[in-house]
C-alpha cells in the first residue's frame, strides 16, 4: 500500500527526493524509470510558439480584411519603409554594400522582394545593375537568402558560387575549413572549386576540414536565425568562433582541445547560458573578464 | 463577473493569450495522438484560424475545446487512419564513446522494441504517457487539457506503463 503511494506520487511529480529513495530497489519502479528514460527519445518537436503566431497572423491578414489593430502596425511598417527606400535611394543609389557588426543580424530588402538576413561579422555587397538578367551578390560570413523567383540569383564567395532561380539557402563560410550550405525552400545549385552540386529542398551540405558530407535537414530554417547557433557534429574550434562573433569575445583556449566534435546550440542572448551549454558537455569550465573569456578543462 | 464579460475572443490580446496558453499542448497532442506523418503545427494554425472567424461565437471558456475539436477534425479528414509513426529522435553525439558495438546494437534492438510498443499503443493512453513522462504534466494538469477525470489520467498512464513493460521485459 505504502509503495502504491509513493508510486502513485512519483507518476505525479510530487516525490521529494528523499522519498524517492525509498523505491530503489522496486522492481516496477525501476522497469518505470528506464521506460521514462526511453520515451524521452520520442518526445514531440518543439513547436516555436512566436514565430507560428507570426505566420498565424499573416494568415489571419491574408484571408480577412485588416482589422484595426493591424491596419497601425501596417501604417508604422508603410512609413519604415518608405524611409528606409528613400535612405537607400539618396545615399547609395540601390547599390548595397552591408557590414553586420559582432552580435548583430541585418536584414537587408533586395530589388525585387527578396531579402537576406545577415548573421554577425558578415558583409554582403550588391549592385542592381541589369538585376533583371542576373542578380548578382557577393557575400562573406554567414547569411540566409529568401530568393524570389526570377533570373538567376548567383551569390558569388571565397569557396566559389550558388546559382538559384528562386529558392531559400543559408551559406555559412567563415574560414576555409568551414562551409555550411543548406536549401529550405526550392533548388540551388552549388559550385566549389571545378565540382558542382544541387541541393533540392531540405537538404545540406557541408565541406569542414576539407570532409564533405551531404546531409537531409529537417528544420524549416536556419536556428540563427531565432537567435540560437545550432551545430552537429562539428569541430569545436568552429563553434567557438561563432561565439566570439555574437558576443564579441577574445578567447583564451589554449590548455583545452579544440578538435573535439560538438554538437548542440547556444543562444545569443545570454553569455552564461551560451557558454554552459557549450562547456558543461565538454566536461569544460570558464572564466569571464570583460571581453576575454577562459576556457579550461573541468580537473585543472 | 470577472473581466470576461466584456472581452471576447475577437479582442487582439485575448486571442495572443489563447494562443500563448494552447498552442503548444495542442501542438503535442496532436503530435502524440497522431505521429509526424500530419504536420502537427499547420493544424495547430488551422484551428486558430478559424477560431479567429468565429470569434464572435465562441466564448473564451469554450475557445480550449473547440480549438482541440476543430484541430482534432481536421487532422483526421488529412488522414484516413493511417498506422502511427513517431520519430525516433537521434541521441546527442557523443564526442568519444566507450560502448563496446554490442552494446549499442542491443541498445538499438531495444530502442525500436521500444518504438513499436508506444506506437501500438491507443492513443488515449499514449497521450497520457507522453505528456506526463516526457512533457512532465501533472495529472491534474493533463486531466484538464483532454477533458476527462484525474482518475481516467492516472488510469490511462498505468495502464500504458503496463504495457510497455510486458513489452520490453523478454531484452
Amino acid at each position: 500500500m505504502e509503495k502504491k503511494n509513493l508510486l502513485d506520487r512519483w507518476l505525479d511529480h510530487s516525490l521529494s527526493e528523499e522519498e524517492r529513495t525509498l523505491l530503489q530497489d522496486d522492481e516496477r519502479f525501476r522497469a518505470f524509470e528506464t521506460i521514462t528514460q526511453a520515451a524521452q527519445y520520442f518526445r514531440s518537436p518543439e513547436l516555436d510558439a512566436s514565430s507560428s503566431y507570426d505566420r498565424l497572423l499573416n494568415t489571419i491578414e491574408t484571408k480577412k480584411k485588416k482589422t484595426n489593430w493591424r491596419k497601425y502596425a501596417v501604417n508604422i511598417a508603410a512609413v519604415l519603409v518608405i524611409g528606409f527606400l528613400t535612405y537607400t535611394t539618396i545615399f547609395s543609389s540601390s547599390n548595397g554594400n552591408y557590414s553586420a557588426d559582432f552580435g548583430e543580424k541585418i536584414a537587408i530588402n533586395l530589388p525585387g522582394d527578396s531579402q537576406v538576413l545577415l548573421n554577425a561579422k558578415s558583409n554582403l555587397m550588391y549592385s542592381n545593375e541589369n538585376w533583371s538578367d542576373e542578380r548578382n551578390v557577393a557575400m562573406q560570413g554567414e547569411a540566409y537568402f529568401n530568393v524570389t523567383e526570377g533570373a538567376p540569383f548567383i551569390v558569388t564567395s571565397l569557396f566559389g558560387s550558388i546559382t538559384t532561380t528562386g529558392a531559400k539557402f543559408n551559406v555559412s563560410h567563415h574560414s576555409k575549413n568551414y562551409l555550411a550550405v543548406a536549401c529550405y525552400e526550392g533548388t540551388i545549385e552549388v559550385a566549389i572549386g571545378n565540382m558542382n552540386y544541387t541541393l533540392n529542398k531540405g537538404e545540406q551540405l557541408s565541406l569542414i576540414n576539407s570532409k564533405l558530407v551531404r546531409e537531409d535537414i529537417a528544420a524549416p530554417n536556419p536556428t540563427w536565425i531565432n537567435n540560437k547557433s545550432y551545430f552537429k557534429s562539428t569541430p569545436l574550434t568552429f563553434i567557438l568562433d561563432e561565439l566570439a562573433r555574437q558576443y564579441e569575445l577574445e578567447l583564451e583556449t589554449e590548455s583545452i582541445d579544440k578538435s573535439v566534435i560538438f554538437t548542440g546550440s547556444f543562444t545569443h542572448q545570454d553569455l552564461d547560458t551560451a557558454l554552459q551549454s557549450i562547456t558543461i558537455p565538454l566536461k569544460l569550465s570558464y572564466t569571464i573578464d570583460g571581453t576575454k573569456v577562459r576556457l579550461v578543462n573541468d580537473d585543472e | 463577473m470577472n473581466k470576461s464579460l466584456f472581452k471576447n475572443v475577437c479582442d487582439k490580446v485575448v486571442f495572443e493569450r489563447l494562443y500563448a496558453k494552447h498552442s503548444k499542448n495542442l501542438h503535442n497532442f496532436l503530435y502524440y495522438k497522431y505521429g509526424e506523418a500530419i504536420n502537427p503545427e499547420d493544424k495547430v494554425q488551422e484551428a486558430f484560424v478559424k477560431l479567429w472567424e468565429k470569434c464572435k461565437d465562441v466564448s473564451i471558456e469554450k475557445a480550449k475545446s473547440f480549438l482541440f475539436t476543430v484541430a482534432n477534425n481536421k487532422t483526421l479528414n488529412a488522414l484516413k487512419h493511417k498506422k502511427v509513426v513517431l520519430k525516433y529522435n537521434q541521441k546527442p553525439v557523443k564526442s568519444h564513446t566507450n560502448e563496446t558495438p554490442e552494446f549499442l546494437l542491443e541498445e538499438s534492438e531495444f530502442m525500436q522494441r521500444f518504438k513499436n510498443a508506444l506506437e501500438s499503443l491507443p492513443e488515449g493512453q499514449r497521450i497520457a504517457f507522453m505528456m506526463n513522462r516526457v512533457e512532465g504534466k501533472k495529472h491534474q494538469e493533463i486531466a484538464d487539457i483532454l477533458g476527462i477525470s484525474r482518475k481516467a489520467v492516472e488510469k490511462r498512464i498505468y495502464t500504458a506503463l503496463g504495457k510497455l513493460r510486458e513489452q520490453i521485459k523478454e531484452l
